[in-house]
């Protein structure tokens, strides 16, 4: 018993600092400082827990409900270290919006705490209780401009959206219990093996709809574009990165519960590859095409966004084959966090009047006002856009050729021709950046030395891992989704 | 032979989700729309004790415990929610809040 609570360690010290920065937030409540720095040191602490001593094969606690793997402790670490990157990066944006309170800080810990367990978890009632748990901290987040109508109108929509998606998802959960009688997706991988009963498949795809609306593919991204713009920047960063990457891992975990090596399971594998390839679809062509006739640079990314999740089903179509595909949306996951960490701490500079929010028209002359900023955006953009040199460039390489392995050519094909489009939204802010003088509507941008930091290293990180990959893609080349 | 038997709970328990989900789709007043999602929820809690019925496994019945918590602090978030935008726009209908837009 004492070994299995040593496996936990990650979780318990994150647990315990969440309980020590809700006290603190209660007890100091006219001074943010040290909620902020309790969180801060919660994060580095449960990162360098879980990156410390990956276990060389997975243990399953819980009568199996929890997975310690190397999987699910590269996710909670990498998550706490895209959470201390946002705390440090984005303290003046809530200062600015006067929304910097002690209540953030645990809110987001316990959205971290959600997510790990999303990753980790191997039954289907601990599923819906993380999704739930990093949810709901999520709501309230978004909602957190709390006299800004647009900041409650997007925390509603995502509410309401967001829980009628979660019952969805335990209905799921209800028809898999009802087929199998257990909760526990071993079993259900166990079930499977003889084939597939109706109820089952029909749980199933309950299942994967309510994540593939949590990582807003089309045509189930509506509220993506409206709750990115009015939720607070730096929260709209944290959920690009740490809520995208918990639910696409949780996703692949649930495709995967079904045993689709078993002669039962053909016709059903090509119901959901379909599924997941007019989702892939869906989210590159609408992503890629609305892009570029934004002019709120928010919902730019919103939208690159989508197109991201496009690319990212791309290699979990992919991952039917085993293992290349698992590793391809790791390698992805990882830029696009890196990148979408980056891009959003910028963005939290800009001084945009609360009324209109950040439009692409604040970039205007960057160049002659910020040259450093300027770099900064256009590597980002370079990376989202997947130009060589940067990590970009190689995370779409590894999904296209996972996706090509897995026979899906003509949709490479089509996510090629998308990834071209999408790169005009992406040059073209870098031109308004570079070519144009400042329009005299453009906002200013703020100077912060933490954001200044955090997008330094971020870019740092986009730069090096473009130029030398192959430490990166061999070290997630060790973490198996299956064991 | 039981008086009720599982797959009369399953009828229910569908019609109740329906109910739900129908209700989210038409009804405009958020409060109701709030009420609609808690109604989903309840009529797969029903489900699973029908499946847990036929089972004979204890699994569902745990299920709706925690379903019952999760509910409940679902519906404060959401209340608060709804509080705040009624302060900044005055109104609870969903047809009249829509600022964000492509």
């Amino acid at each position: 018993m004492m070994a299995d609570l040593e496996m936990l360690r990650p979780w318990i010290f994150l647990a315990s600092g969440i309980l020590l920065t809700l006290l603190i937030s209660v007890i100091r409540t006219e001074s943010k400082r040290p909620a902020q720095i309790s969180a801060l040191l919660t994060v580095l602490g449960t990162a360098i827990f879980s990156f410390k001593s990956p276990p060389s094969e997975a243990v399953f606690l819980f009568s199996g409900a929890l997975e310690v793997s190397s999987l699910s402790l590269f996710a909670l670490g990498g998550m706490s270290v895209l959470a201390a990157m946002f705390i440090l990066g984005t303290g003046h944006y809530l200062t600015r919006e006067k929304i910097h309170i002690s209540d953030y800080y645990h809110l987001l810990l316990i959205l971290v705490l959600g997510g790990s367990v999303l990753v980790a978890s191997r039954n289907l009632l601990l599923s819906f209780i993380a999704l739930e748990v990093m949810s709901l901290p999520a709501y309230t987040l978004v909602g957190f401009r709390r006299n800004d109508s647009r900041s409650n109108e997007a925390a509603l929509k995502y509410f309401i959206l967001g829980g009628a998606m979660g019952a969805v998802f335990l209905l799921g959960s209800s028809f898999i219990f009802g087929a199998t009688g257990t909760l526990d997706l071993s079993a259900v991988f166990t079930e499977s093996k003889g084939g597939t009963s109706l109820l089952l498949q029909l749980g199933h795809l309950l299942v994967v709809l309510a994540f593939l609306f949590k990582v807003a593919a089309a045509p189930l991204h509506f509220w993506k574009p409206d709750v990115y713009e009015g939720a607070p920047t730096p929260v709209t960063g944290i959920m690009a990165t740490i809520i995208t990457s918990a639910s696409f891992l949780g996703l692949i975990r649930l495709i995967h519960m079904i045993d689709f090596s078993s002669p039962g399971t053909v016709g059903y594998l090509e119901l959901m590859k379909s599924a997941l390839r007019v989702a892939a679809i869906a989210s590159l062509v609408v992503g890629s095409s609305v892009m570029i006739t934004q002019r709120s640079l928010k919902r730019m990314l919103a939208y690159s966004s989508i197109t991201h999740t496009g690319y990212l089903l791309l290699g979990v179509l992919g991952a039917f084959d085993e293992k290349v595909g698992i590793t391809s949306v790791l390698v992805y996951l990882l830029g696009y966090c890196v990148m979408s960490t980056g891009a959003f701490v910028l963005l939290t500079l800009a001084k945009a009047p609360a009324d209109t929010g950040t439009e692409l028209i604040d970039l205007t002359g960057l160049i002659k006002r910020s040259p450093f900023l300027t770099f900064l955006w256009t590597v980002f953009f370079f990376s989202m856009a997947g130009m060589p040199f940067t990590v970009g460039f190689f995370t779409k390489y590894s999904v296209f050729m996972a996706s090509l392995g897995g026979g899906e050519t003509v949709l490479v094909i089509l996510a090629a021709i998308c990834t071209v489009v999408g790169a005009y939204a992406y040059l073209r802010a870098i031109a308004l950046m570079t070519m144009r003088d400042a329009a005299p509507a453009a906002g200013d941008w703020e100077f912060s030395p933490g954001s200044q930091i955090v997008a330094i290293v971020a870019a740092g990180f986009v730069l090096f891992l473009g130029i030398i990959p192959n430490a990166m893609i061999q070290y997630l080349k060790g973490i198996p989704l299956i064991h | 032979m039981s008086l009720l038997e599982p797959w009369m709970m399953l009828v229910v328990s569908m019609v109740i989700f329906g109910i739900g989900l129908l209700g989210l789709l038409i009804r405009k007043n958020l409060l109701v729309m709030l009420m609609c999602v808690e109604l989903m929820l309840n009529g797969v809690n029903l489900s699973f004790v029908a499946f847990s019925k036929i089972h004979h496994s204890l699994d569902g019945h745990l299920a709706v415990l925690f379903v019952m918590t999760v509910a409940a602090a679902e519906s404060a978030v959401g209340l608060g929610l709804v509080i705040a935008l009624f302060r900044t726009l005055r109104t609870v209908d969903s047809d009249q809040i829509q600022i964000l837009r492509d």
